[in-house]
């Protein structure tokens, strides 16, 4: 059986030392406190026989004087029956035994060598005897008026066991140091025994004491023993664990980074500007949109910047009424005219932020130029459609009206205004077409219905349909069209409605008394029909936008005479889808010149 | 129905066609009528002679309805000739607010009855007599 498999357990050992060493510390204790005590009786019996000698002492003194010394024998045998009195003999100043324990010493040498020159006092010495025992020998001199009687002698025998006892009794330290090093031993095999569990106790208070388990690091032990091992495996085995919670943690942190830059990214591509602001209305955080929509430059931080500071000094942040928990949608221009940048602003409280004072703010900033500029074409579309169908229907009311309001018996009179109500109805009605394309156009459901078309008969309607335009402002109308014409494959409606359009716009814009040239030229593999005029013309700075949609020139000539905006936009598609194109060449105050080519 | 000839009415208006059908129904309530063809022309004629009454468009070449009166009101402050403008707009155009402000006596939207053109025209016409 192993033992170390199996050992006891640490409380069971505790108590076993703690036993052990106490025990044995009590019994130590107990010794040293009986030798003690033995050898401070010892002490008194030496005491009383010392002064039982003085005693027998002082009545031989007492004896001599009186009776001359008869009774010196009776009382050194009265001191010989004394317990542990070996024996007990006068050594008379010649040297030999006046009396003496054994009559028969009794005349007898003896030693007396302490006789001389010795004073009153008791002399003890130690001498071995013949059997081996160590005698204590008392010399006690007696003096009796400047008479000396000898010296009483007493031999003092000491038991063999009393003598180890005595012994002991004699170094009282070591009575007392035999506990202490037993209690000394004890303390070092406790401590030894209780050193590892020490240790593990103290790390498992630092491990309560800290905030996270994660905080400390278990040291392993180094000393042996089945339960430092224990611990050290244990010990392995968090470390291991260790590893593998940072492993995922450090996992965990570089995928939240890689979240949070591909956030940054998706922030960065989007054609909004987002921007974050504190409590303070600080920005911290501003996407790239964001500058580049405010006309910041691109390398500057606008990070602790405030929102006003950003927007240029004109514009108008409509904040003041505004909750702070609440949405705001406003609208920022740049300057008066929408062209210089329209931006649509929003700002929403963060969510989860329900304190007003704390509540911080997520801006959004679209540009809303295009738009607005598409709303203010569309709405002056709509005025000027608005006014283009209001005259001819406010002619031919009126008209009908006066006729049906007079009696007019004038045939010839009436005769013009029933023509006046058909030429305004015919107006309205081709207005109302022009409408229908564009609305379309606008649609982009603008498809040919293509069919072969005879172009010298399609030219000549054309023609023939402006021709009243030109006749009333008397302009001089030359139409150049080559001999042999070919068939054309194309939308005949669309076709002509875009050749009317620049013949129509040619008519508009030449004032009284110009000149148009109406000219088709048969080329290898296309067909250019050109419109000519001596009319306004148009600047170089507006020729760009000539084609877009709602695009009406600012000049004054044009402004008072009706028009959509969309006629050239409209001939250009149908060009195009026609597969050829619309080309212009213009000249302001001398006239345009706008052809059109379509594949033969 | 005032048929004193001694009424005459400028009528401001581009549109021949309407200023004809507008000339065609003063006349038959016996105004006397003077058509200028645009903003300008008109000016130019309320220098030279003195009339009762303008009828004008709002949309016209050169100076339009709104110039008009207002130059008109601008040279001659203490003259109220009555103003009846006419206008082929609509909400662009802040009716009240024209009318407060240059004093103009009706706004009429295109198309308009010519009967109530007529007796609006004799109704101002009348009522600034009277005054």
């Amino acid at each position: 059986m192993n033992l170390r498999s199996a050992p006891q357990s640490f409380s069971r050992r505790l108590l076993g030392y703690f036993l052990l060493f106490g025990l044995t510390s009590i019994i130590a204790l107990v010794l040293g406190v009986i030798s003690f005590e033995r050898f401070l009786r010892e002490d008194c019996q030496d005491e009383q026989l010392l002064g039982r000698i003085q005693e027998v002492r002082g009545l031989l003194l007492a004896d001599q004087k009186q009776r001359g010394g008869v009774g010196a024998q009776a009382l050194v045998t009265l001191l010989g029956s004394e317990d542990d009195v070996a024996y007990a003999a006068i050594v008379a100043p010649d040297g030999k035994f006046s009396a003496h324990t054994k009559r028969s010493q009794v005349g007898q040498p003896g030693n007396h060598d302490l006789l001389q020159g010795s004073g009153d006092s008791l002399i003890e010495r130690k001498i071995r005897s013949n059997d081996g025992q160590t005698v204590r020998e008392y010399w006690a001199p007696l003096h009796a008026g400047g008479n000396t009687l000898g010296c009483l002698q007493v031999g003092v025998i000491h038991a063999g066991e009393r003598s180890w006892l005595c012994h002991m009794g004699d170094s009282l330290p070591m009575a007392c140091m035999g506990p202490l090093s037993v209690l000394l031993i004890g303390v070092i095999v406790l401590w030894r025994e209780a050193r590892t569990n020490a240790v593990i106790e103290s790390q498992l208070c630092a491990v309560s004491a800290s905030k996270s388990p994660a905080d400390f690091r278990l040291q392993p032990l180094t000393s042996g023993g089945p339960a430092a091992e224990g611990w050290n495996r244990l010990v392995e085995q968090a470390a291991g664990r260790r590893t593998a919670s940072s492993l995922e943690a450090s996992l965990n942190r570089s995928l939240n980074g890689m979240q949070e830059r591909r956030t940054e990214r998706l922030l960065n591509a989007l054609p909004e500007g987002v921007a974050l602001t504190d409590k303070d209305g600080k920005i911290s955080y501003a996407n790239r949109s964001f500058s580049i929509l405010l006309q910041q430059p691109s390398n500057l931080d606008l990070r602790g910047k405030t929102m006003p500071e950003l927007f240029p000094a004109g514009a108008k942040l409509q904040l003041e009424n505004a909750h702070l928990t609440r949405p705001v949608v406003f609208e920022v221009q740049f300057s008066q005219n929408p062209t210089d940048g329209v931006l649509r602003v929003g700002r929403n409280p963060m969510a989860g932020d329900e304190q007003p004072a704390a509540v911080q703010h997520v801006w959004t900033v679209s540009d809303i130029t295009q738009q607005k500029l598409a709303d203010e074409m569309r709405n002056q579309f709509v005025f000027a459609a608005t006014h283009e169908l209001r005259t001819p229907l406010a002619n031919i009311k009126a008209y009908a009206e006066t006729l049906s309001m007079h009696e007019i018996t004038d045939p010839e009179q009436q005769k013009r205004f029933l023509n006046t109500i058909n030429s305004e109805a015919t107006r309205l009605a081709r207005f109302v077409e022009e409408l229908l394309n564009i609305s379309q156009l606008e649609a982009g459901s603008l498809a040919l219905s293509r069919q072969e078309v005879d172009l010298e008969r399609l030219l000549n309607e054309v023609a023939d349909k402006v021709r009243p335009q030109m006749l009333q402002k008397h302009i001089s109308f030359d139409t150049q069209l080559p001999v042999k014409l070919p068939k054309l494959n194309v939308d005949k409606d669309k076709f002509t409605s875009a050749l009317v359009n620049l013949l129509g716009n040619a008519a508009k814009y030449t004032p009284d008394n110009g000149h148009i040239t109406f000219k088709t030229v048969i080329g290898q593999r296309d067909v250019q029909i050109s419109v000519e005029d001596t009319g306004i013309g148009i600047s170089r700075e507006e020729m760009p936008k000539l084609f877009t949609k709602f695009f009406r020139s600012s000049d004054e000539r044009v402004r008072d005479i009706p028009g959509s905006g969309l006629g050239l936009s409209f001939t250009q598609e149908v060009a195009r889808l026609h597969g050829g194109k619309l080309l212009v060449h213009s000249e302001l105050n001398k006239g345009s010149q706008f052809t059109m080519i379509v594949p033969a | 129905m005032l048929d004193s000839p001694r009424y005459s009415v400028l009528v401001a208006e581009d549109d021949r066609v309407m200023s004809d059908v507008i000339r065609f129904n003063l006349e038959r309530h016996g105004f006397k009528v003077v058509v200028a063809r645009d903003g300008q022309e008109a000016v130019n004629r309320l220098q030279c002679e003195r009339f009762d009454m303008l009828v004008t468009d709002y949309q016209m070449p050169r100076m339009n309805g709104e110039e008009l009166v207002r130059t008109l009101r601008e040279a001659r402050p203490d003259d109220g000739m009555p103003v009846i403008l006419l206008s082929a707009r609509g909400m662009e155009l802040d009716a009240a607010q024209l009318q407060a402000e240059l004093r103009i006596d009706m706004v009429m939207f295109k198309p308009f009855s010519p009967r109530e053109l007529s007796e609006a025209v004799a109704s101002c016409i009348r009522q600034h007599a009277v005054a």
